[in-house]
Parts: structure tokens; C-alpha cells; sequence
């Protein structure tokens, strides 16, 4: 069985553009509301979503919050005035190193992992309460191959009311990314979750995305059994590895669960539609 | 089929749940229909409702006999509506439901005989499959109404043009899926292709007009593709919506269908008892050697 060729992972990203930004509008407008807040990294996935966010409400209904803290790489906020500007949204930079070390000041000994999500997690609730000044939904920012890794912190950069590129693998970001014209500097650049100098999420997770990605359009889409995959050119050890972060992650791409008590459990047996009555 | 026939294709949106609103949109566009000179007016599946119910199919199940379906059939005054809602039954069971409506009647109900249970699907958890496919005598010929998933086991097309159905009737609910680059159609997605093969092979295989309406905009993160279209008997593509919501005529003229069938008799020579007898012995596993 041949390997899948990066071809596979080839988007039409003039459709793809079409679709999501209507499911932007329509989602957002079934929530009463017209505009969207999301943060912006300096990274490819938050540009994409925010020139999204951008055709779907026109630049001036979208704001975009640069959210530093003080070990950030400098070019990380430089890369994200660049797309904002691009993009004509306005920008805001919200500094959240006082609220990180001013908790961590109780906590010295906490791990670069603590941290790490603590980071994440004060930043969404800057956009939480952003978005209820500003009137308009948090837009997410996480692709289908971190979500699936679980490569996020669950109700950190994981949160938002709507994530339009939830269901595009990482390298079909960039694909979309180069159609969206965003900056080149934000196009090319090692993706990195920026909590410490030099930090690359390839060089972290011992892959590259292009791999990760071939492997996971194999095994999700494809649904191939191990001896497919192996047959397809992907090495057992590395199969495995990913097969273990997937189901490692499980709870992070669910509702917490409920313990059943009722015969209407919420989401068990009281199921109805998000957009009930919109 | 004796008579052209101007049919509206109504690709349009609808608001998860809300009858009402969702029957005004109906009323309005088969006003603007009729203004274009239209004599059937097809709405997509469950238009009347929404497609992702969920525990809402019991809150907005309609009797036949419920004033709101009257409206619609009151509406379809000097021309036939096609529009689907979610059936109750006198036994309680939920259907979905395709309704063709004529001159202040509901004169023919398709209960979608194959509700979807498998990939995003769970149709077969709120509804029941209905067990009838017969076509219908209108004023321009004979038709027949499928609901999506019907079309996609082709004996129910079958059964239609057996049942001398000149005009098939699909309405749909489809997804939006695979946004690979298509070579030869760009822009096109791929479960919108699937469609598109499907119903140009049969369209052809049947000599009968097909008219396909799906819905359009997004619910629950999932956007309805759009893409309806209208086959001629030869199988050629006679219209082609696109993704957005549009309201399109398109005539179905007598004259292609007659020299369709006179150049390919598949229907006079068709062996109907054939078909049956060989369909018992394999429903009762008698199998030839």
C-alpha cells in the first residue's frame, strides 16, 4: 500500500474560505451577535482565524488580542501587529504577566507544564471578558492536528464559542494561510506555543507536522488498521506513539461527564441542537 | 408526462425548530415563485423544521391534519408545493416527511423509508422508517418524491419509475463534505459530486427528469451544501445551484422525455415479473447455482 502522498491533504481553499466564513456568520448570528474576539499569537492558526473572522464580520467587527507574557519571543507580537494590520482589525496587547507571576509568586516550584497552562488559561479569560465588552464571540484558534494530539490546555487556548478551523490539519492551515495572503514572515515560520525561548512544537513533540499529518489523514480519515498503516510506510513505533495521544486526550475534546442520576441526563439523554432555536 | 412544467427550485435555509417562522419563509417564496411563473415549487427536507431536531422531533411533530400544513395547502392554490416536516401519526410514531401539496390539499405523503444511522447520522434514533414509494398523478404527468437517503438505495427510484413516475423528486439535507481540490470541477465538493453522479446515472438509467433540492446555510456547525440540481431523461445536467440560497426555474418540457423513451424503450420492454419473481426467491435465500 503506497504512502499517502501529501496530496491527500491538498484543500480547495477557495471553497474552503466560502464555507468558513459563513459558518463564521451563521454560527455567531445564531448567538444574536456580529462580531468576534480571539487572540492573536503571532502564529498561523490565529491568523487564519482572524482573517476569517475578518470576511465574516468586515475588519472593524473583529478584535484581536496579542496576550504577551514576558518570556514571549518579541517577534511574536511583532508578527501579530503585522497580520492585524494586514487585515485592518484592531489590535490590543494585553500584558498577562502580573497575573501569571502574581500567582506563580505562591507557587516558585511550578513546572514549565504548569506554567505553561496557567499562560494559556489566563488568556482565555481575557477573551472571555473581552468578548462581553466588546459584544462578540470568542473565536478558536486550535487545528484538527493539535486537537486530536491534545497538543492544547483544555479551557485554555482550547476554549471558544466557535473554532472555524477545527477540522483542518495543521499543514492544510498553511495551505489556507498562503490563499488567505497572509504575511509571509507568519507563513513560514516554525509553529511554537512561544512559552519559552526557541521553543518549537516540531522540536517538542519529537515530529514534524507534515508527517503527524500524513500518518493522522491515514488513520482518522482513512481509518487504516496497524497493518495498513505499516504496509502505507509509517513506522510501527511512531503509529503507536500517536494512537496513545489520541486516546490520552479523549476527555480534553469532550463535555465533562455527568454522573447519570435521571432518565434526562444533559447530553446523555437530553440531547437537542447548540442551535436550538436559531 | 402531458404538460411542460415550470418548476421553482427553493434552495433555502431554515431555523432549527421554529415552525412558524420557518412556514412565513415558506409562504413568501411560493409567492415569488408563482410571480415567475411557477407550477411546482420544491422546498429541501424538512424544511419546515430544520434537519438536526435532536430531542426537539417530538416538540415540533405535525399531524396531517394540523392547520399550519393546511396554510402551505391552501398556498399551493393553481400550483403543487413540495415541503417536509417532521410526521406524527395517529400511532405517535415520528416520520420524515415530504408532502406534496395541490389546490388546498396535502395530496401525497413520502415517509423517508431510509432514515441515516451511520457516520454523523442518527436519524434512526428519533425517527421511523415509512414503507411506501408510489408516485402520484399531477397536472403536468405522473411524479414521485424521495427523501434523500431514499435516492440512494436505487430501488426506490425504481420503484417510481415502474410506478410510471415521469418526474423524480429528491429533497435533501446533505452536508457539506471533502474539500479536496476536484481536477475537473473546481470549486465542487465532494459529497456534492457523489450527488451529482448518483443522479445523472439514474436520471439516464430510468429516462425520468429529476429534480434534486438541497438545502443551504449551517446548523450545529454543519453547512447544508447546497449544489441542486435538475436532470434532463438523458441524464444531462438541465440546472446547477450553488452553495447560497436561490430560488431558480427551470422548465421540464414533454418532448425530451418522449423521444428519450421512444429511442430507449427501457420502460415498455422492462419484465416487471421478472424482477419480482427473482426478488422472492432471493428474500426467501433460494439461491441458483
Amino acid at each position: 500500500m503506497d504512502a499517502t502522498s501529501s496530496s491527500a491533504l491538498l484543500i480547495d481553499a477557495p471553497l474552503v474560505e466560502r464555507i468558513l466564513v459563513s459558518f463564521l456568520r451563521e454560527e455567531v448570528g445564531s448567538a444574536g451577535l456580529q462580531r468576534a474576539v480571539l487572540g492573536l499569537s503571532g502564529g498561523v492558526d490565529s491568523a487564519v482565524s482572524c482573517a476569517l473572522a475578518a470576511r465574516a464580520f468586515g475588519p472593524g467587527n473583529v478584535l484581536a488580542l496579542c496576550l504577551p507574557y514576558h518570556a514571549s519571543d518579541p517577534a511574536s507580537e511583532r508578527d501579530a501587529r503585522a497580520v492585524a494590520q494586514a487585515l485592518g482589525v484592531r489590535c490590543e496587547v494585553v500584558d498577562i504577566s502580573p497575573q501569571v507571576d502574581g500567582y506563580f509568586a505562591r507557587f516558585p516550584d511550578a513546572d514549565r507544564m504548569r506554567r505553561g497552562n496557567k499562560m494559556a488559561r489566563e488568556r482565555m479569560s481575557v477573551l472571555y471578558d473581552r468578548s462581553a465588552e466588546f459584544r462578540g464571540l470568542v473565536v478558536g484558534t486550535s487545528n484538527k492536528t493539535e486537537l486530536l494530539l491534545g497538543y492544547g490546555t483544555l479551557f485554555g487556548d482550547m476554549a471558544s464559542a466557535v473554532n472555524p478551523i477545527g477540522d483542518l490539519y495543521k499543514t492544510q492551515i498553511f495551505r489556507l494561510a498562503r490563499h488567505l495572503d497572509l504575511p509571509e514572515a507568519v507563513c513560514a515560520k516554525a509553529p511554537s506555543a512561544d512559552l519559552w525561548s526557541g521553543q518549537t512544537d516540531e522540536a517538542e513533540m519529537g515530529f514534524t507536522y507534515e508527517a503527524v499529518d500524513r500518518l493522522l489523514w491515514d488513520m482518522v480519515e482513512r481509518r487504516l488498521t496497524d497493518a495498513e498503516l505499516a504496509a502505507a510506510g509509517h513506522a510501527p513505533e511512531f503509529v503507536t506513539r500517536v494512537h496513545r495521544l489520541i486516546a490520552r486526550s479523549q476527555f480534553k475534546r469532550r463535555m465533562p461527564i455527568i454522573a447519570k442520576l435521571t432518565d434526562r441526563t444533559i447530553n446523555a439523554d437530553f440531547r437537542y441542537p447548540r442551535d436550538w432555536g436559531s | 408526462m402531458h404538460a411542460p412544467v415550470n418548476v421553482s427550485l427553493a434552495q433555502c435555509d431554515a431555523i432549527l425548530g421554529d415552525v412558524g417562522r420557518n412556514l412565513d419563509a415558506h409562504l413568501a417564496l411560493i409567492e415569488e415563485a408563482r410571480g415567475q411563473g411557477a407550477g411546482l415549487v420544491v422546498f429541501p427536507e424538512l424544511s419546515l423544521t430544520g434537519y438536526h431536531l435532536r430531542d426537539l422531533t417530538q416538540e415540533v411533530a405535525l399531524r396531517r391534519d394540523d392547520p399550519r400544513l393546511q396554510r402551505l395547502a391552501d398556498a399551493a392554490r393553481g400550483l403543487d408545493v413540495v415541503a417536509g416536516w417532521i410526521e406524527e401519526s395517529p400511532e405517535h410514531a415520528l416520520f420524515n416527511a415530504g408532502g406534496w401539496f395541490h389546490d388546498g390539499r396535502l395530496v401525497h405523503v413520502h415517509r423517508k423509508v431510509y432514515p441515516v444511522n451511520y457516520g454523523m447520522f442518527e436519524e434512526r434514533r428519533y425517527w421511523a422508517a415509512g414503507d411506501q414509494v408510489a408516485a402520484l398523478d399531477t397536472a403536468f404527468g405522473r411524479a414521485g418524491l424521495l427523501v434523500c437517503e431514499d435516492a440512494w438505495h436505487p430501488a426506490t427510484t425504481y420503484l417510481l419509475y415502474a410506478d410510471r413516475a415521469d418526474v423524480v423528486v429528491v429533497t435533501s439535507c446533505s452536508p457539506a463534505r471533502g474539500v479536496q481540490p476536484a481536477e475537473d470541477a473546481p470549486g465542487a465538493l465532494r459529497s456534492a459530486r457523489a450527488w451529482d453522479l448518483l443522479l445523472r446515472a439514474q436520471s439516464a438509467a430510468f429516462n425520468v427528469y429529476t429534480v434534486y433540492v438541497n438545502r443551504c446555510g449551517v446548523e450545529d456547525g454543519t453547512t447544508f451544501s447546497g449544489n441542486s440540481r435538475v436532470f434532463g431523461p438523458d441524464g444531462e445536467p438541465l440546472a446547477t445551484l450553488g452553495l447560497e440560497r436561490e430560488l431558480r426555474l427551470v422548465t421540464l418540457d414533454p418532448a425530451p422525455l418522449r423521444r428519450r423513451r421512444a429511442a430507449l424503450p427501457m420502460l415498455r420492454d422492462e419484465r416487471f415479473d421478472v424482477t419480482l419473481g427473482n426478488l422472492e426467491r432471493i428474500a426467501h435465500g433460494r439461491y441458483v447455482l
